[in-house]
């Protein structure tokens, strides 16, 4: 395996971190670029069908084992009990309100796909196999953060009304949730690919395996576009606040970790459940919080998940966990 | 050309509370309404601008055609439902050619 700095580079000069670069660059300089709306959310659409499907594919080939029930539960763990630490962290050295302090930390709890496929691309590129149904680790990280952060919200403000307000508002996070757009479509698409094993993948490989890595360059070039466009409209965006979008990330992937030595994960997946955790959500996280903590404000933590860990997760996380996690597994 | 007075009751709403907002207008018993996709503003809470990955900071305009007591009544459940939220309301007279409709 090759050294670990000419791995960190080798991600750096990746053509996905460049295209992120790039759009990054390009927003920064004012450029008229853009990526369409429609077409980044059929991007987003495509890489959670082609994530998911794959992993169930994977996964029907190998069976269902005790390592993924256990690797299942830590994920659903992380994600619970991360937000109560990033609260703890964001109210200790910013001086965040309570509302804005929950609606951040159920985004450090929750996960981010691109990041998590950004990861495993870096596993391909550098040929570190890992087991398909971290995908499915994925899906169910999304949404305990956000109950956790909506509970501290809640704990630290018992003027405000539960999660939820009124039961029309209640009922639309319940849905939000529960079927928000990623989970349904992650999980079903794991769930086809499970089923339908490696003649169904080798069916819709064209769609799904060749043109990938296109895709999921087109997509980071928005994502840069989108990170920029966030840091330079970014207002409030203090010294502690800036630096809590970078040790956060650190803090979490140690957790992450530490758990996935604990239940015995190969270097591999130790390596993704680091990158889900250190991952911020900037998908199914906004909008529960717009729903249930209004008056949190959405440029905080859009600009912290967007614009500061994203991008510190893209360059340096990826490879720092992996060589963390060659060192915890003894891989 | 006969036309008849109404009120037209327009909602600008963050994109995530158009769904709950369609539902009060249900309850309220309007006889219809339209959605309409907004690009871009500022207000308030400073500029804003739709179509960002996240959806977060995308809105829309809700309209509402009907009769004037419903369209008090309308109104106050809307408010009640996105006071905490970004919107802005307004209510202005408009003329309808098909009555029956509204």
């Amino acid at each position: 395996m090759p050294d670990l700095v000419s791995i960190a580079i080798s991600n750096i000069l990746s053509p996905m971190v460049l295209f992120f670069a790039l759009g990054f660059s390009a927003a920064l300089a004012r450029s008229d670029l853009a990526v369409p709306e429609a077409v980044a959310k059929a991007l987003a659409l495509y890489l959670m069908l082609a994530i998911g499907f794959k992993g169930g594919a994977a996964l029907s080939e190998q069976g269902l084992t005790g390592e993924l029930v256990k690797t299942l539960a830590a994920g659903a763990g992380l994600s619970f009990a991360i937000p109560f630490l990033a609260f703890t962290l964001l109210r200790l050295t910013t001086p965040l309100k309570i509302a804005d302090a929950a609606a951040v930390a159920a985004h450090y709890g929750s996960i981010s796909v691109v990041t998590f496929v950004a990861g495993s691309e870096f596993l391909n590129l550098i040929g570190m196999p890992f087991e398909g149904y971290m995908v499915a680790v994925m899906a169910i990280m999304e949404t305990p953060a956000i109950v956790a952060g909506l509970w501290l919200a809640r704990r630290g403000d018992q003027s405000r009304p539960a999660a939820g307000g009124t039961k029309t508002t209640g009922k639309a996070l319940m849905r939000e949730i529960l079927l928000n757009a990623s989970v349904v479509l992650l999980l079903g698409a794991f769930a086809i690919g499970w089923i339908t094993g490696t003649e169904g993948l080798a069916a819709i490989a064209p769609f799904i395996v060749a043109p990938f890595q296109g895709v999921l360059c087109l997509f980071l070039l928005d994502m840069g576009l989108v990170a920029a466009q966030r840091w330079r409209s970014a207002k409030g965006l203090t010294a502690p606040l800036f630096l809590y979008g970078v040790y956060m990330p650190l803090i979490s992937a140690s957790l992450g970790l530490a758990l996935a030595v604990l239940i015995g994960l190969g270097h591999g997946e130790a390596t993704l459940l680091a990158i889900l955790s250190a991952s911020a959500s900037y998908i199914a996280v906004p909008a529960a919080m717009r729903l249930a903590l209004p008056e949190a404000n959405p440029s905080i933590y859009l600009t912290l998940s967007l614009a500061v860990t994203f991008p510190f997760n893209l360059t340096i996380g990826i490879p720092l966990y992996f060589a963390a996690a060659r060192i915890a597994t003894g891989g | 050309m006969q036309t008849y007075k109404k009120k037209s009751l327009q909602i600008v709403v963050e994109q995530t509370m158009v769904q709950p907002l369609i539902g009060v207008i249900d309850r309220a018993g309007a006889p219809g309404y339209t959605v309409v996709p907004v690009i871009a503003g500022r207000g308030h809470q400073g500029a804003w601008q739709s179509g960002e990955v996240s959806g977060t900071s995308s809105m829309a305009m809700v309209i509402v055609i009907l009769d004037e007591t419903l369209a008090g009544r309308l109104l106050d459940e809307a408010y009640a439902l996105l006071k905490d939220y970004i919107a802005v309301f307004y209510l202005s007279d408009v003329e309808v050619m098909r009555s029956e409709h509204f």
